[in-house]
């Protein structure tokens, strides 16, 4: 799409008028875009995200990205199935309705471990796959970078940087040059859909 | 990354990474000491109490055996994978592997006595036990020692060939013997399980000729690679403390040795759970009374030992990506798990001779005082005659470099 920017605009009515997300611009190399994520670090931008084409190396210290929280979710989960399966076991068969099977105690743990342990799995399984959607916001119909016109290129050759409006406190032009001077190319200011 | 390369090409082919002439020596000196006070102690017991030194002996000899197979378990699941990671590690591994013709000629010793470890090599007895007489076809003295010729003689050659390529390689960087480890690795693992399935049932579960259990020999074969993989990250910390491949074995080693450490020892966990259950629920005698003897008397003690320091402290304390990282846990952990393997191997060979309880005897601690340090004293011998690392693998300096993401 070789159009410009105000043709976008008018060819996505109402982009214009939702409030600005974020400042995006491109650099064709993952060199480039490691140093510029290092230059805008240091005049204090904290709200980055980047998009690149391939997995880059050292990227989350660059964008000073902390270990997600995913593991405790998970570990919360498996807990959850455990005590889910133990209970239940324990219950329907020494407290409900007790019987005896094969010569057996109504509740062991000798039997009951295979299936708690299935219960753990599952229920972690669970815990990382939701947990996982709700810390990414997902699902979602739609993004606000999508909003950027050069976006596209992420899938083939662009490395895209992308500095997020901080609560209200926002200057676009001051980040636009900023970027600029980084080495950034075609930098936009992203609007939001309104 | 490139720059990264082309500079440590430069520092690393010189003669760094060889053992120097100073730690070579303090560590050999160390070591033939231990030896020579743990075999002179254990020729002591032969004539104090033979029954006792046979006994040890072969607690000892299957313990030490375990970290040899387990190298060479390594070894070949590096090669196979094609992993990166661990190439820094596989020199060291692989030395320790290059004691299977040593560890061959330290089985003959049993030989002397089978009458005295193996029930059923006496004739009388078979003859009027119908399981052992049905059993005779496979339990008899000499096919258990052809098989024990056989199971060294494939270890040895996978061994054998795995060294020559790779001191090979470390000369002239050929990647035609990287192509050829793999091929031999994913044909010789399956012969390596095979085999030490087998090997586990000849010497340890043939302890008790009555009882059986087809998980037996994985059950050996998990505590091998976990016993082992402890051995190892000992080792590397070791050389660590005392600056040697300090700057080669990071972090990220450490972090992947801790995840292979904790994946094996759940999988050990998992085969002893899994053996465990099914003889609970089966119910059977012939097959309840390996764990109605290890239930009972002090015994007891020893089999929840198993269970809280072999598998549930090490998996709670282990779980968290800190402790992996951390080299103090993980250091404290690889220990406990090389004690709580000789524990196992205890548990399983002096469970079947002891019926009773545990009797502890000081013939076992001569035992792995001699042959122990005899292992690692063909270990060192072997490491220090060459790079300890394989500096001619392509994938060497990707390792150097290797970073979790």
């Amino acid at each position: 799409m070789a159009t410009s920017t105000t043709d976008t605009q008018d060819m996505a009515p109402g982009s214009v008028h939702g409030k600005p997300y974020a400042v995006a611009t491109t650099f064709d190399t993952s060199h480039e875009l490691l140093s510029a994520i290092r230059g805008i670090r240091k005049k204090g931008y904290r709200k980055l995200d980047a998009y690149t084409p391939f997995p880059i190396h050292g990227i989350d210290e660059a964008l000073g990205e902390r270990r997600s929280k995913l593991g405790f979710v998970i570990g919360g989960g498996a807990l959850a199935g455990i005590l889910t399966a133990l209970g239940l076991q324990w219950w329907t068969a020494a407290v409900d309705y007790p019987i005896i099977i094969g010569g057996k105690p109504f509740f062991a743990i000798e039997y009951a471990v295979p299936i708690t342990f299935e219960l753990m799995v599952l229920f972690a399984s669970f815990a990382a796959v939701f947990g996982m959607l709700a810390f990414n916001g997902l699902p979602r119909f739609n993004h606000p970078i999508f909003n950027y016109e050069n976006y596209a290129r992420v899938t083939d050759d662009g490395f895209v940087l992308v500095v997020e409006r901080d609560g209200n406190h926002f200057e676009p032009v001051a980040i636009v040059e900023l970027l600029n001077e980084l080495g950034g190319k075609n930098t936009e200011v992203v609007h939001e859909d309104a | 990354m490139a720059e990264n390369a082309s500079h440590s090409a430069q520092t690393y082919t010189g003669d760094a990474f060889r053992l120097s002439e100073g730690a070579y020596n303090k560590v050999r000196v160390i070591l033939m000491g231990l030896a020579a006070v743990g075999w002179l102690l254990l020729i002591a017991g032969y004539f104090l109490d033979h029954e006792r030194f046979f006994r040890s002996y072969l607690l000892n000899y299957v313990y030490s055996l375990t970290f040899v197979v387990g190298a060479l378990f390594f070894v070949m699941v590096e090669h196979a994978s094609g992993a990166t990671w661990s190439v820094v590690l596989r020199r060291i591994s692989e030395s320790i592997m290059m004691v299977i013709p040593i560890a061959a000629l330290f089985f003959v010793p049993l030989l002397f006595d089978l009458h005295g470890i193996y029930e059923w090599t006496h004739e009388a007895v078979v003859a009027k036990d119908p399981y052992l007489f049905e059993k005779s076809a496979y339990l008899n003295v000499p096919f258990f020692i052809a098989r024990a010729v056989i199971y060294f003689a494939i270890w040895s050659f996978l061994a054998f060939k795995l060294w020559g390529w790779s001191t090979a390689q470390d000369t002239d960087r050929d990647f035609a013997y990287t192509a050829k480890s793999r091929r031999l690795s994913a044909f010789g693992l399956l012969l390596l399980t095979f085999t030490f399935s087998l090997a586990a049932v000849d010497w340890v579960m043939s302890l008790m000729p009555h009882w059986f259990s087809t998980m037996f020999g994985l059950y050996m074969y998990a505590g091998c690679a976990t016993g082992f993989t402890g051995m190892l990250i000992l080792i590397s910390l070791a050389f660590r403390s005392n600056g040697i491949l300090d700057r080669a074995i990071t972090e990220e080693h450490y972090h992947d040795l801790g995840k292979w450490l904790y994946a094996f020892n759940i999988f050990w966990a998992y085969c002893a759970f899994s053996q465990y259950m099914l003889i609970w629920y089966g119910n059977l005698t012939e097959e309840t009374i390996f764990f109605q003897h290890r239930f009972q008397g002090s015994w007891e003690y020893v089999s929840k030992l198993l269970i809280f320091g072999h598998f549930l402290i090490p998996f709670v304390l282990l779980v968290t990506l800190w402790a992996k990282r951390n080299l103090a846990v993980l250091g404290a952990m690889a220990a406990l798990l090389v004690a709580m393997h000789y524990v196992d191997v205890y548990w399983l060979i002096m469970g079947s001779f002891y019926l009773d309880g545990v009797q502890l005897h000081w013939l076992d601690a001569a035992g792995l005082l001699a042959l122990l340090p005899t292992f690692g004293l063909f270990f060192w011998m072997r490491l220090a005659k060459q790079h300890i690392v394989p500096v001619g693998d392509l994938r060497f300096e990707r390792s150097l470099h290797f970073h979790q993401v």
